[in-house]
């Protein structure tokens, strides 16, 4: 028996899903990754420090704040600039922001109309109206914080190595407060409507990577760790994180001290749930997540609880930032030669960037690593252990297992394009 | 119209060749003297952020890059798109949902503008890139001029 998903929908990008089966024997179970986000790079030789972030932030519709985010860390780490407290709060928020976007975009859009039986969204429109709403509701109130931040609900035009160049008003930030406070019975009817899901069984333990929770629960810092004993600096992240190729991927796979590895909501659960917000631990315990959860399917619930702890985060910096009060500071710095890198906690898990700058300030070489080609090898683990564990399920429900375990990771497997078609006759 | 109640949305993405070409036409846009008030909005690849950049206008004009199998620098005004969008189901599945994933969520909810305009242009090449390739480049004072008249038609 071959199951084949070509263009597996609601993920990001293309990728097909394979699994043979001879006699209940896996012969072969793989993810095809048939585009990849790498080229990129190339575009950032040859640009100047102060161009990067404004190339960088268009890689990505659903990501573009992180990889903005971590593209001036990095930038910063080369040229040795430091950033206010001020700054540190502000691209605080607009992570915040961006991962609450990406978040209610996965759970509400991805993975809900799995267990809803339907193929995507739109019939839910006129039977459940209700949840459509809400779920526009919470996007609508994530875009409000990105635009309050960035300028913009996506592609963040507002930041500049070393600060910012445009800074938010007490007015704006009073306004996105309050639609964070209003957005709370949302959140408790979304908890909610996740208890009433299935989480389906599967059980894999695996290493669980992720920056440490040393200012909090990780998203950004200087160190990684994982559960194997992973503990290495930023900086040196190439000795941890080993890219190969794999035949049927254009997408680079990763390896750490396991051939594979999970980056992500789990993976950052089980490595900062100690730093979550109190209202965070309070929905963690009610989903049933526990730092032994080791179900890849969990991921989803993960993911609500850190929805949870942005907005209650998010509300608590926002005070912080109207408390201590908002001054103008132009960022100046020297333009040297150097090398930065810089990891940010991405929605989908750990991504880094690395730049080495010539002595005008232009890139000579850029390298980048996302989140979701790190997980691609757990990926395709956990599709082999399942797989066996589902035999005597009809083929059309298996698949459907195997779908939403893909889901389950939010891959983003390219960020480019998004063309329209439209027969013209 | 006030100035909410007409907006002009680019949509693309700029490292991507021609498909930015929505997002160049915004820029060139700002520079023009248009007839009336109108918000010039750069939607990059924003997917379904479409639905609240639409929110409460009257009239909404997009610029998109539309494969239509037509010459690379033609431009069609489409003004029937919802029936047009087919495929978009399908679209919605992606994440970075385009618009048409937008437009057929929006409308099952109610929630589009009663006026919605499309001008298409056929892309040459959509591939990594900074620049627009010459056949479209080469349109895009007669896209402006076109969009122009679009907004001057509008009461």
């Amino acid at each position: 028996m071959k199951i084949e998903v070509r263009h597996l929908t609601r993920i990001e990008g293309h990728a097909h899903l394979i699994v043979d089966l001879d006699a209940g024997e896996v012969r072969d179970c793989r993810l095809e990754v048939v585009e990849s986000p790498r080229f990129f790079e190339g575009m950032l030789v040859g640009r100047h420090i102060n161009d990067v972030a404004a190339i960088v932030a268009r890689i990505c519709g659903v990501c573009s704040n992180s990889h903005t985010l971590v593209s001036l860390a990095a930038s910063e780490a080369a040229m040795g600039i430091e950033i206010s407290n001020q700054t540190k709060r502000l691209r605080r928020l607009l992570a915040y922001g961006e991962i609450l976007q990406s978040h209610l975009l996965q759970l509400y859009f991805m993975a809900i109309p799995d267990y809803l039986g339907v193929n995507s969204i739109l019939p839910l429109a006129k039977t459940r109206r209700d949840l459509v709403s809400r779920a526009l509701r919470l996007k609508k109130m994530a875009n409000t914080l990105c635009q309050c931040i960035g300028g913009r609900a996506v592609h963040p035009v507002t930041l500049r190595p070393g600060g910012f160049a445009t800074l938010p008003t007490p007015a704006a930030l009073q306004a996105v407060r309050k639609e964070m406070v209003a957005a709370l019975p949302d959140l408790e009817a979304t908890v909610d409507l996740f208890l009433s899901l299935p989480v389906h069984p599967f059980e894999r333990e695996t290493e669980y990577f992720s920056l440490a929770p040393e200012s909090g629960y990780p998203l950004f810092g200087e160190q990684l760790i994982s559960s194997d004993g992973v503990d290495l600096p930023v900086q040196d992240f190439r000795d941890g994180v080993k890219e190969y190729l794999v035949p049927h991927s254009t997408a680079k796979f990763a390896r750490l001290t396991r051939n594979e590895f999970m980056v992500g909501p789990l993976a950052r659960y089980k490595n900062g749930a100690a730093r979550l917000s109190p209202m965070a631990k309070q929905v963690s315990k009610a989903l049933g997540l526990t730092l032994e959860t080791v179900n890849p399917y969990h991921a989803l619930r993960a993911r609500l609880v850190e929805v949870v702890h942005c907005v209650e985060e998010a509300i608590h910096l926002i005070d912080e930032t109207l408390i201590n009060g908002l001054s103008d500071e132009t960022p100046a710095f020297d333009i040297k030669e150097g090398r930065g890198c810089a990891a940010v906690e991405a929605p989908r898990g750990t991504l880094f960037h690395c730049y080495e700058y010539d002595e005008s300030g232009c890139i000579i070489k850029a390298d980048c690593i996302i989140p979701t080609g790190q997980n691609l090898g757990n990926i395709e683990a956990d599709l082999r252990a399942l797989v066996p564990q589902l035999l005597e399920l009809p083929r059309e429900e298996m698949t459907l297992r195997l779908e939403a375990l893909v889901r389950a990771y939010d891959p983003c497997i390219s960020c480019s394009t998004h063309l329209l078609k439209i027969d013209f006759v | 119209m006030t100035p909410s109640a007409l907006r002009i949305i680019g949509i693309g993405n700029p490292l991507m060749g021609d498909d930015g070409l929505g997002i160049t036409a915004i820029e060139r846009l700002r520079a023009v003297d248009l007839p009336q008030a109108v918000e010039l909005i750069d939607g990059g690849t924003g997917g379904l952020t479409l639905l609240h950049l639409m929110e409460g206008a009257t009239k909404v004009i997009f610029i998109d890059a539309v494969v239509m199998q037509l010459p690379p620098g033609s431009i069609r005004r489409i003004d029937d798109l919802l029936p047009r969008l087919t495929a978009a189901p399908e679209q919605l599945s992606l994440h970075e949902t385009g618009l048409a994933a937008a437009l057929a969520l929006g409308e099952s909810l109610e929630m589009l503008p009663p006026q919605l305009v499309l001008f298409g242009v056929e892309p040459q090449e959509v591939a990594p890139s900074l620049e627009l390739t010459p056949a479209v480049s080469s349109i895009l004072p007669e896209l402006v001029e076109q969009v122009r008249r679009e907004v001057a038609s509008c009461r």
